[in-house]
């Protein structure tokens, strides 16, 4: 019976044990050089975007990266393990140089990275902005984990993006903000600090999940309870909307230090300091339903006035949220997204139809909302292989997905 | 005290006391699944068990203990030369897992030992909750048992490899050969086989598993290339 007590008590043991990750956050141009630099102009931008040969650091990349600018960094998308760069760059005389890191997204390996254009490869032309140079050459080198860059990169340029996907609209979403607590970011999930990164992966648009406090305050927050998995240990504790605005932001933490946005907070930051086009207004509860309109609202009107290209949608993912939408005066006039059937997307006149990407590609049905001048999304779609399915043989309009560097690559590669 | 309450300790102390009296008559090599002894030509063993596991919080996204319950039925036949064939199904109700194997055994004294492997082949299958989708694979298990016979039980460690030899999951209209690593992990295991009452033996094991793809959890459709550690615990009869 002792052994049986033992064995009971190892099985607990074992049983309260975590999964420990290994983070690594290398440490990025220490000695700032990139001060040294002048950045680029837009203009520059566009002349390095396009699809590039890896010549050196296969292993690394695999054969073929895209690269691609987004707001405020330089992002390189890889086919290997979701493999991705994000570089700071400006240019000194006629060379351009970039710094910054490496990552895989489905496991946590990372290290530094950086290039170089030499000013006869590409520099000059870059810098003058001259949309015809074809013989641009990134030349660097990278490190894994807290290494030094002692390892070859070289991309050389093969050609720009296609027709089709220049003129496409596809939207790249990523997931609560830019990505969740478990793929390791640095950053907690649906917070101001992930929307800011979340174009650094691809993203053209993102999903947030919205909350209303006990005293009516809409926040970005996923789970019904107060968690470890979501926040540090805090002297509040149970269900969340339990609590008023005031306690959360005073008493609540997130998992990496942050503090918890409200939905005004994060929805203004997107519009003001970001280039998202699309935000997935996730409504995790029926109570949050009317907040949210009234501040999607307002928002929407402010990205008109500012000629920013900018639309939140409501999401409705549940019958219930459906219900109350429904109900909502003037719900045909919101702009929204169902997640349940195409005939309740009818119903309401929604802007998107999205089902879950387990159903598969639905083309049909696809065709159908298009007809009708909506839109069609699928959630929450992570699976490499069934990435480049969905983007070579489906038609959805945009892919929310944990993984945007993975879309990006899949979709910025198409011919 | 209730009525319900004072049944229960009765037949909990019955149960206590059968075990007592009964300990000097213990014939393992009849009733033990897990303790890898010799088999007789023709022999007979079953294991009807049910099994929970913790699953990765990065994958299922809580911090809460998640139990998922999988039932399992097990059955090794003797086969002469120390050799036994063993078979096996395990289910979630979602999910099926069929495997079959050979193993050969080897006991000294208080001693077993067993070499052997098996190989699975499961399906999952999701058509309600937003899932239209389907999942198989075939799975080898190269495996390693010893296990020692003390007076009132056994106590038997089990290790294996588990290597993925294909898998495809279909999803809607498209089918999808995945590429999950050949090597997936490993796992060992403690069981614990005692008598409940006369020949009715009960089972109580930890597994601990190390793998990138538990199969179990294939509806989580999980991306990670990260390897898992899910412990399991399992309480089976044998029979």
């Amino acid at each position: 019976m002792k052994k049986t007590i033992i064995l009971f008590a190892s099985l607990l043991l074992i049983y309260s044990c975590d999964n420990e990750v290994d983070i690594i956050s290398p440490v990025i141009d220490p000695s700032n050089f990139l001060a040294q630099t002048t950045p680029l102009p837009n203009s520059s931008k566009l002349v390095i975007e396009g699809v590039y040969d890896v010549l050196d650091g296969k292993d690394l990349l695999g054969d073929q990266v895209v690269v691609k600018w987004n707001r405020d960094r330089l992002s390189i998308f890889s086919g290997n393990n979701g493999g991705y760069l994000v570089l700071d760059g400006g240019y000194l005389d006629s060379v351009i140089f970039f710094i910054g890191y490496w990552r895989y997204a489905t496991n946590t390996e990372t290290g530094v990275a950086s290039f170089y254009i030499p000013s006869d490869e590409g520099g000059v032309e870059i810098i003058l902005g001259d949309t015809t140079a074809t013989t641009i050459r990134f030349v660097g080198d990278y490190g894994v984990g807290n290494g030094l860059a002692d390892r070859t990169l070289v991309l050389k340029f093969n050609r720009d993006f296609s027709q089709a996907v220049k003129q496409s609209e596809f939207d790249i979403l990523a997931h609560r903000g830019g990505g969740r607590n478990s793929d390791y970011l640095g950053v907690s999930e649906n917070s101001i600090e992930m929307i800011n990164i979340a174009e650094r992966f691809g993203s053209t648009g993102i999903e947030i999940d919205a909350r209303l406090s006990k005293d009516g305050v809409p926040f970005l927050y996923h789970d019904s309870d107060i968690n470890l998995r979501l926040c540090q240990k805090s002297l509040i504790w149970g269900q969340i909307e339990d609590f008023t605005w005031a306690q959360l932001r005073t008493l609540l933490t997130l998992r990496n230090g942050e503090k918890i946005p409200s939905l005004r907070e994060a929805l203004e930051f997107v519009l003001e300091e970001t280039l998202l086009s699309v935000v997935w207004l996730d409504t995790k509860d029926v109570d949050v339903v009317n907040a949210s309109i009234a501040l999607l609202t307002e928002i929407n009107d402010r990205a008109i006035t500012m000629g920013r290209d900018l639309k939140i949608y409501l999401g409705i993912p549940a019958q219930d949220i459906f219900d109350a939408f429904a109900a909502y005066p003037g719900h045909q006039q919101i702009p929204s997204l169902v997640e349940l059937t195409i005939d309740q997307v009818r119903q309401v006149d929604a802007d998107i139809w999205a089902p879950r990407w387990t159903q598969g590609t639905q083309n049909s049905e696809v065709q159908q909302m298009h007809a009708e001048g909506r839109l069609a999304f699928c959630w929450t779609l992570d699976e490499t292989s069934y990435i480049e399915e969905f983007i070579n043989e489906g038609e959805f309009d945009g892919i929310l997905t944990n993984y945007p560097t993975i879309v990006s690559y899949y979709h910025y590669i198409q011919q | 005290m209730s009525k319900k309450l004072l049944l229960k300790t009765f037949l909990l102390q019955v149960f206590i006391l059968c075990n007592f009296a009964f300990a000097q008559q213990l014939n393992f090599n009849e009733n033990a699944f897990f303790y890898p002894h010799s088999f007789r030509s023709g022999q007979i063993i079953s294991s009807l068990g049910l099994s929970t596991a913790k699953l990765p919080e990065d994958v299922v996204e809580t911090d809460d203990v998640f139990r998922a319950p999988l039932f399992s039925y097990k059955l090794k036949y003797g086969l002469p030369e120390n050799f036994l064939a063993e078979g096996g199904v395990e289910t979630n109700l979602i999910t099926f897992h069929f495997s079959a194997g050979p193993k050969w055994n080897y006991e000294d004294d208080k001693w077993g030992f067993s070499v052997g492997g098996d190989i699975a082949y499961w399906f999952g299958q999701l058509e309600q909750f937003g899932f239209d989708t389907k999942f198989t694979g075939w799975i080898l298990y190269p495996n390693l048992s010893a296990g020692y016979r003390f007076n009132k039980f056994t106590l038997s460690l089990k290790s294996e490899v588990v290597l993925n030899l294909a898998e495809t999951s279909t999803n809607g209209e498209l089918e999808i050969s995945n590429d999950l690593d050949f090597y997936n992990g490993w796992t060992i295991g403690v069981y614990l086989e005692q008598p409940l009452w006369k020949d009715n033996y009960v089972v109580i094991g930890i597994r601990s598993t190390f793998l990138k793809f538990y199969y179990p959890m294939w509806a989580a459709f999980s991306t990670f290339d990260r390897t898992f550690f899910i412990p399991e615990a399992l309480f089976s009869f044998n029979f």
